[in-house]
């Protein structure tokens, strides 16, 4: 069983040992996610007596009890001169231009941090040695004043965690009760800003990850004998309920995370290594990139505006859904999005009360989607509302409803556009080599749209493209990634001083995997080394191979980097004075890759498919179309655009000149090259 | 207009994402803390006729030059002949640059043979040379401030590396594998502008582009000429003063009357202080961008900043004056006379739209920098230390930012420790104590200590407001001024705010920067927000009870 959190609703997908699958969809609770997620899967399970044996499972609830500021009252404890660093920030103004400057609101506020006498100097040497009592003076102050977790967030700890590892020792002695994190635990990397910030994250999240992860497990004992629980990371892998609680901060963006990954799975499939995503849905679209059958990873990302240095899945967010709403600023220029008619009341067509046009409204407009059919007609919409909310817009424009339809689209389509520019061409990557895999409730409507502008003549619809994420759960690997700075010259360094510090870093990860019960023969390991030309501020990752490395030496390494750097910047620097930053492991275990082919689960043998001939707008014309089911398609079968595919959670929309096949394991293949 | 409405959301989101990425590049691949970590540097995408269509968020000072410095390219060389090696770079005070640090560079965009657009770029380089490692706060010649670059065309295949600009400029600064790695992030960054650019030309078509590229500088110029017009016809007049020239104790005046007419605007300086000896000079091409930077500000930063935002403003700047100096004075602080410009442009219109300014921040850019020599070479360490920004009718100001021309950000601590072996912090927080108080508080300024750990480390700074206060408006309290001492064997030797002076092993070099002056009457504070700051130590119980009036 998968089973995926999102801010509406919580989906569900069961399969069987014989195939049997189940979907499943139940209103989200965000007050407390687990119950949503509790009541989804006894639904699910109940009408068949099943249970499960295994509950794979994805949730938004750590990245939004940062935005909505849910989490627990951290207590921040760091060294003496520097507790403000939180507030100060890196000093700059998120909008250059605007006179009321806002920073983002930290986490933790400034009655709450704690300065410790103590400090280790850059190269790691104890220069004031850690004063315990003040650091059980300054802790007792705060747990006394209601702090619920600890952060130890010590300057140059990811060089030295001597005074780190000592002070968490003290504590966690003097404060049996209150977790405590440490910043050379969960990112021993230079920055304070970023590395204090994350570390302050991961405590902020410890309890409610905890508790969450408690209620679950909890469930599963008592209705399904301990079936063992895994949740999704942001780095694309899975790891055990306890894994889950030892670093709560590798739950952010667990759900989107797992959307990718199975995208890599229905990749493997059909022979895609190279793979642009594109999940659209109701508010926003996440884009990530594979290649070569891995998906792109990035060290840092952003939530609320702070940093937060995890290993993540590269994804990149536009704030362009199906309830983005047209409007115009000031100086008259059309803009979509990033305003949403969220769920509540939803775009006018709803009929819940919304005046203005979302683009669903656009899209009903242009016949898009059909009013009777929405949700496989379970949600009748409202077409007039949606033309009326379209042609206060129009007015506006001085345009047309049709028109203001068709550019909202467009509008739309440029938003994904610029955002799979920024995971591609921005990094280095040709997208034209690429194939799109687009799912969620919107992507298969916008998939070849996007194709078409960026030159790229393939896109995949995967099965259940509306509850997607939840397929990837089911498909994850068991994966950890553990990082460490050693600031040290390429020159400097022997490739045997390179494997020794990974063998130290894979010692850490086999002892965790075995405590999760796993055989230490099935890890597959990787390696990354960040590097840069001594000089520079910002590291590039490049994979390497230990064996190679042992074999060809350290000339290995800089012909890797040299070749790194030329395709992100244009330009490699005749310079052998490359530094190594950072070393980076990761652990897997691979998980199940049967469940894919179970997941087609289509009957039908009808050799002639129901079509239903309509018109539609497209492109400024109005324009013939067929429309058809796709559980009615059956491998093998094929159509021509401009043609329209509807199932109860998504639609798929095939242009002129594009044909769209049945592929493997329940995809819909849509290829240019059709008949204009 | 022929673009249809989402080919003109289209592409102007698209060239601003090209000038975005542009930065970065640059920021991503260049070598010195001052452009890697503080980002001190600014990308633009200018159309043929050198008029900026896009720009990205960085130092406004820098990127509303790049119209001003392009026309000395123009009136200087015939650009059609420029050919696609090619590019132009300076950074000359006297041929429409800034100061010396600022090496501008444009390379050209060919579509099909033909010139159609520029990539432009200026990086604020660590050392150009002169007579300190940092400013020079002696100098009364821009000659002695370091290298100056004349306006050139160079050919970038033949000219660096091996080649006369390159070695040139490396034989003239301190540390030339920094200044250079810089600069080879300057054309790496100009370069992405040109492929993407290039790729927008090969989907949209030249003609649509640059329509495109037209038609978001009449959009930034139709809400710019909007807002004008919502000020009453009328003349303004707002002042502001430089502390001193780092000779002498004299306050330099920055004169503006404002004349608004319909939705026309006229900004005249007669009155400001004549050139006068030292750095704190602001050459015309500086002066012209800090107006445009207070009208940026003045639209409030929901508007595309381009050359369609300067079309509605005519500035006249007295000729030997300290805001259009004669040749060949020195010019390195003209971050400060520069600020003074946006503040009196806020006192000026801030009885006619007071909820559309600022009341005066720390507002200079403390360029906070050391020197040392040892085995392996100078050391140049140089940082931007911000402080307290300004409140407005609205909004508290925000604590420790960078002031108006820059947006430069802090280095970590834990950075510099790794590349300056010659000094560590001490220190680095918010200066307690430091705002003006208010309706709406200013910003407080920032506390940065750093401890000397060798000998001959010179400190080379320019800074302001050491002795006028930033002010409040409609009844806001002043801010806290800027200050720099030494502490050496139990003494405090208080340093100018333009000074070079020599640091030894064991000094502490305090840096407190300024708050910002309040906005409105602090009794009419929220009582919830005066009690915040009290907890986090912000004010003093005294100031809650006595300035505040809180009660308990």
């Amino acid at each position: 069983m998968a089973a995926e959190v999102g801010g509406t609703f919580t989906d569900l997908v069961w399969v069987s040992e014989t195939g049997d699958i189940e979907t499943h969809k139940v209103p989200s609770t965000p007050s407390d996610p687990s119950t949503g997620v509790i009541r989804g899967l006894d639904e699910t399970l109940e009408p068949r007596s099943e249970t499960v044996s295994q509950l794979f499972h994805g949730s938004t609830v750590a990245t939004n009890a940062v935005l909505e500021r849910e989490g627990c009252e951290v207590g921040l404890l760091t060294t003496e001169g520097f507790g403000d660093v939180l507030q100060i920030q890196r000093q700059q103004r998120p909008n250059v231009y605007a006179t009321d400057v806002q920073k983002p609101e930290p986490l933790v506020s400034l009655d709450r941090i704690g300065e410790v006498t103590e400090r280790i100097s850059a190269d790691g040497e104890v220069l004031v040695p850690l004063d315990e009592e003040s650091l059980v003076a300054t802790a007792t102050d705060l747990v006394d004043g209601g702090v619920e977790a600890l952060a130890v967030c010590f300057l140059h700890a990811y060089k030295s965690p001597v005074h780190e590892a000592r002070a968490v020792e003290v504590l966690e002695d003097r404060f049996p009760d209150v977790p405590v994190t440490r910043s050379s635990g969960v990112l021993p990397t230079f920055r304070e800003y970023e590395r204090t910030s994350t570390t302050v994250m991961n405590a902020y999240l410890d309890p409610l990850v905890d508790q969450y992860v408690g209620r679950l497990e909890d469930h599963l004992e008592e209705r399904a004998g301990g079936a063992p629980l895994f949740i999704m990371q942001s780095s694309g892998g899975v790891v055990p309920g306890d894994g889950a609680r030892s670093r709560p901060v590798d739950m952010l963006q667990s759900g989107p995370a797992a959307a990718v990954m199975g995208a890599t799975e229905v990749g493997d499939a059909l022979g895609d290594d190279d793979v642009i995503t594109l999940d659209m849905g109701g508010t926003s679209t996440d884009v990530s990139l594979i290649t070569d059958g891995t998906a792109e990873i990035s060290a840092e990302r952003e939530v609320a505006g702070l940093p937060v240095g995890v290993s993540s899945v590269d994804i990149e967010n536009v704030g362009a859904g199906g309830g983005s709403l047209g409007w115009t600023d000031e100086g008259g220029m059309l803009k979509v999005g990033p305003r949403s008619a969220g769920a509540r009341p939803g775009p006018a067509c709803y009929g819940r009360g919304g005046t203005d046009p979302a683009l669903t409204d656009a899209l009903v407009r242009l016949g898009w989607i059909r009013p009777e059919t929405f949700l496989g007609g379970r949600m009748p919409l409202d077409a007039d509302a949606a033309d009326r909310a379209l042609a206060t817009l129009a007015e506006t424009l001085d345009s047309t409803v049709d028109d203001t339809a068709q550019a909202m689209v467009d509008i739309a389509v440029a938003h994904i556009n610029r955002c799979v520019r920024l995971v591609s061409v921005q990094r280095g990557y040709n997208p034209k080599q690429y194939a799109i895999y687009a799912f969620g409730g919107m992507g298969p409507m916008m998939g070849a749209l996007v194709a078409d502008e960026i030159q790229v003549d393939r896109v995949v619809i995967p099965p259940h493209p509306g509850l997607f994420s939840a397929v990837g759960l089911l498909t994850s690997d068991l994966k950890r990634v553990y990082r460490r700075t050693a600031f040290t010259p390429v020159t400097a360094s022997t490739p045997a001083d390179v494997v020794e510090t990974v063998g130290e870093m894979r010692a850490t990860a086999t002892a965790e995997f075995e405590a999760y019960g796993y055989d230490p023969a099935d890890i597959r390991w990787e390696t990354s080394l960040e590097l840069r030309y001594r000089g520079q501020g910002f590291e590039l990752p490049v994979r390497v191979d230990l064996d190679r490395l042992e074999s060809d030496g350290r000339a290995y390494i800089e012909d890797r980097f040299h070749e790194a750097h030329r395709k992100r910047y244009g330009t490699a620097v005749p310079s052998d004075d490359i530094e190594l930053v950072t070393y980076e492991s990761i652990a897997r275990v691979p998980g199940d890759r049967n469940v894919l082919s179970k997941l087609d689960d289509r009957t039908s043998t009808a050799d002639a498919v129901d079509t239903d001939e309509g018109a539609v707008r497209f492109g400024g014309d109005e324009r013939a179309c067929t429309f058809v089911r796709r559980e009615d398609l059956t491998p093998g079968y094929s159509l021509e655009g401009l043609a329209i595919v509807e199932e109860p959670t998504s639609t798929t929309v095939v242009p002129p000149g594009w044909r769209l096949e049945v592929g493997p394991v329940g995809t819909l293949v849509l290829e240019e090259g059709g008949s204009e | 207009m022929t673009l249809s409405e989402s080919e003109f959301n289209v592409l102007s989101n698209g060239l601003h994402a090209v000038a975005q990425e542009m930065g970065e590049k640059l920021i991503r691949s260049a070598y010195s803390t001052i452009i890697r970590e503080a980002e001190d540097c600014s990308t633009s995408l200018l159309d043929r006729d050198g008029r900026v269509m896009a720009q990205a968020e960085f130092c406004p000072i820098h990127m509303n030059s790049f119209g001003k410095v392009f026309e000395t390219f123009a009136e200087r060389y015939d650009l059609d002949e420029l050919g696609p090696d090619e590019g132009l770079i300076t950074n000359d005070p006297y041929s429409g640059g800034q100061h010396l640090n600022d090496f501008v560079l444009f390379t050209p965009i060919f579509v099909d043979g033909d010139l159609t657009a520029y990539s432009a770029s200026i990086g604020h380089h660590i050392d150009v040379g002169g007579g300190a490692g940092g400013p020079a706060t002696e100098a009364t010649e821009v000659i002695q401030e370091g290298l100056r670059i004349p306006p050139l065309k160079f050919d970038l295949e033949r000219d660096l590396g091996d080649g006369m600009l390159e070695q040139f400029v490396r034989y003239n600064v301190r540390p030339p594998d920094q200044v250079m790695g810089d600069v080879y992030a300057q054309v790496a960054a100009n370069r992405t502008g040109e492929e993407r650019f290039t790729e927008l030309v090969e989907r949209f078509g030249t003609e649509t582009l640059l329509e495109a590229g037209d038609e978001l500088q009449n959009y930034s110029e139709r809400l710019t000429r909007a807002a004008i017009e919502d000020l009453p016809d009328g003349v303004y007049e707002g002042e502001d003063f430089v502390d001193d020239n780092g000779f002498t104790d004299d306050p330099l005046r920055v004169a503006m009357e404002i004349t608004v007419d319909g939705d026309d605007m006229h900004v005249d300086f007669s009155g400001s202080a004549p050139q006068t000896k030292g750095i704190v000079n602001s050459p015309l091409t500086s002066t012209i961008s800090a107006v445009y930077q207070s009208l940026g500000f003045f639209l409030g930063g929901d508007i595309p900043v381009n050359d369609g935002v300067y079309r509605p403003v005519s500035i006249h700047v007295p000729e030997g004056s300290f805001l259009n100096p004669d040749e060949p004075v020195a010019v390195r602080a003209r971050n400060n006379p520069c600020h003074r410009v946006t503040n009196a442009f806020m006192k000026a219109l801030a009885p006619v739209a007071p909820d559309r300014v600022l009341t005066s921040g720390h507002d200079t850019t403390n360029a906070v920098g050391m020197a040392h020599s040892d085995d392996e070479g100078s050391h140049v360490y140089m940082e931007v230390v911000g402080g307290g920004w300004g409140a407005t009718s609205h909004s508290d100001g925000a604590d420790v930012v960078d002031s108006y021309g820059g947006n430069c950000s802090n280095v970590p601590v834990e950075s510099l420790e790794q590349d300056y072996r010659f000094m560590r912090v001490e220190e680095y927080g918010i200066r307690r104590e430091s705002a003006g108080a208010g309706a709406h508080r200013g910003g407080l300024g920032a506390r940065r200590v750093y401890r000397v750990l060798e000998d001959d480390v010179s400190f080379n700074c320019y800074s302001d407001r050491h002795r006028i206060e930033p002010w409040g408006l409609f009844g806001g309290e002043d801010g806290t001024r800027t200050r720099f001492v030494v502490e050496r064997d139990g003494e405090e030797i208080v340093l100018g705010s333009k000074v070079n002076f020599p640091l030894q092993e064991g000094d502490r070099l305090v840096i407190e920067t300024a708050g910002a002056g309040g906005y409105g009457d602090p009794r009419e504070r929220d009582s919830e927000a005066v009690r915040r700051d009290l907890a986090a130590g912000f004010i003093s119980e005294e100031e809650a009870r006595e300035t505040y009036g809180l009660d308990e």
